[in-house]
């Protein structure tokens, strides 16, 4: 498959072409990592991570490929691995225990609101998650969960965006977040 | 319509980018001065960060499925059996490798000494070196070079006298050698070379079976008076029923010279020609005469 191909595919949101741009790349990507002190878990979550990059941008039509779609990949992976080892280094040891407490707190809250995205129906999830992170426009997302058009998906998800409001706060009284 | 609705609302449509440039600046004061807004700002941008990791997370999921394994080399050279393997195989590499290396050095060349050998009228040790000095008591061994020139008696003389070298692991000595600056003398008298002739031609033997040169004559329209040696056999191109030839194989401690005579006139057989080559007659009369009695005696 050619690259202008899998852009195109991958600008549908097609998930089929996003996992063989991931299979075609793998070894090259993350050998980034690995030949630079990376282990092999980081190696692919930092692939995964420019995949995923990608494949928004595609989707939301701001990438315009002027290079080859690896070499695209390969300058993602190496910045994030740059970024992800001087995040590295700048995480020194008095800084810690602040971090550890503030991000238990975060950690607790994006838990809690993990829970109730669960407990979501399928396609509330699914609307809002194309939504949210794919950013597919309600005419695709119509398209993609065969609803009846554009508006129908808008209502959708501004229901299910409503009772996730309402599950999040049902577990949590008001004063847990606005304290 | 509650407070906190006005404000869910008013915070999507900022995180949405449905807000114009006003309203985007109006929102943003606002949050610097309202901690409710900001609040509420912070819950609803942990939501769709929450959203975001949810999908994040599902695409993750089935890319990690897919089964991304390093190709048939990176399992090879990651095996522990492999790796064992290839350090035996450059171990033995790098073992045979200095030992052929050492023992080049070390090693007496097989060529050198057989070459000697096959010379000297004595064994050398079978590690190739001797420490006693050379015993240069070595025989002469006058051969003709044609072995149709040699009575049956002598024949079978010179034969059994090489059997029994071959045998004994030896072979006769034959003594040197046309000087190479018999021709640089221009002006010789023909008493000198009369004398040269005469003590070379005691000194020089002819052919020995050994070296005898086989000869076929090829018939070949295209080339009337030419000649190729390959591996000790003369070829001989065009007609030579005119009259008989001889060949006068010339041994020297180092070299060979081959001569061929045809119709009274001499030729220089050059060794090193393995192309068909014309026959170029030897003008020099010192060389002719040496030749002659050369010839004559044996």
């Amino acid at each position: 498959m050619k690259d202008r191909e899998v852009l195109e595919k991958v600008s549908n949101g097609d998930e089929a072409a996003l996992e063989y741009l991931y299979k075609k790349h793998y070894r090259m990507m993350t050998r980034i990592v690995l030949n630079n002190n990376g282990s092999e878990d980081e190696a692919k979550d930092v692939y995964q991570e420019a995949l995923l990059a990608f494949w928004q941008k595609a989707i939301a039509g701001k990438l315009v490929l002027t290079s080859k779609i690896s070499t695209y990949l390969y300058s993602v992976c190496l910045n994030l691995w740059r970024k992800e080892l001087d995040r590295k280094g700048k995480f020194a040891e008095s800084d810690k225990e602040e971090y550890t407490y503030q991000e238990f707190d975060k950690r607790e809250r994006a838990r809690i609101i993990n829970e109730c995205i669960n407990e979501l129906g399928d396609t509330c999830r699914k609307v809002l998650t194309y939504h949210y992170f794919d950013g597919l426009s309600m005419s695709d997302i119509a398209k993609k969960l065969n609803l009846a058009n554009t508006d129908t998906a808008k209502t959708k998800k501004y229901k299910c965006k409503k009772k996730l409001d309402l599950l999040i706060k049902r577990k949590y009284s008001a004063s847990d977040f606005l304290d | 319509m509650s407070i906190q609705s006005e404000y869910i609302r008013l915070v999507n449509k900022y995180l949405e980018g449905g807000m114009t440039g006003s309203e985007q600046y109006i929102f943003e004061d606002q949050l610097t001065s309202d901690p409710l807004l900001k609040a509420e700002f912070e819950h609803q941008n942990e939501i769709v960060n929450g959203l975001k990791e949810f999908r994040k997370t599902q695409l993750k999921t089935r890319l990690n499925n897919i089964t991304v394994g390093p190709g048939i080399i990176g399992v090879l050279s990651q095996s522990a059996s492999m790796k064992t393997l290839s350090y035996v195989v450059t171990s033995v590499l790098v073992g045979a490798g200095s030992y052929y290396y050492f023992n080049s050095y070390t090693k007496p060349k097989a060529v050198h000494f057989s070459a000697v050998e096959s010379r000297l009228d004595f064994l050398l040790p079978e590690n190739g070196y001797s420490t006693k000095a050379v015993d240069l008591n070595y025989k002469y061994n006058q051969k003709t070079n044609l072995s149709e020139w040699i009575s049956a008696e002598e024949k079978e003389n010179i034969e059994e006298s090489n059997d029994q070298a071959i045998n004994r692991g030896l072979v006769d000595f034959s003594v040197p050698e046309v000087h190479d600056n018999v021709s640089t003398d221009l002006t010789p008298e023909p008493d000198q070379i009369l004398e040269k002739a005469v003590a070379r031609s005691k000194s020089f033997v002819g052919a020995g079976e050994f070296n005898k040169v086989d000869i076929e004559n090829v018939v070949n329209n295209r080339y009337k008076f030419h000649y190729r040696l390959d591996n000790n056999k003369l070829y001989l191109y065009g007609k030579f029923e005119a009259s008989p030839y001889e060949i006068i194989e010339i041994n020297s401690f180092q070299s060979k010279k081959l001569f061929f005579y045809y119709n009274g006139n001499y030729f220089k057989l050059n060794q090193n020609v393995n192309d068909i080559s014309p026959l170029l007659k030897i003008e020099n009369p010192e060389i002719i005469t040496e030749l002659n009695i050369l010839k004559k005696r044996n």
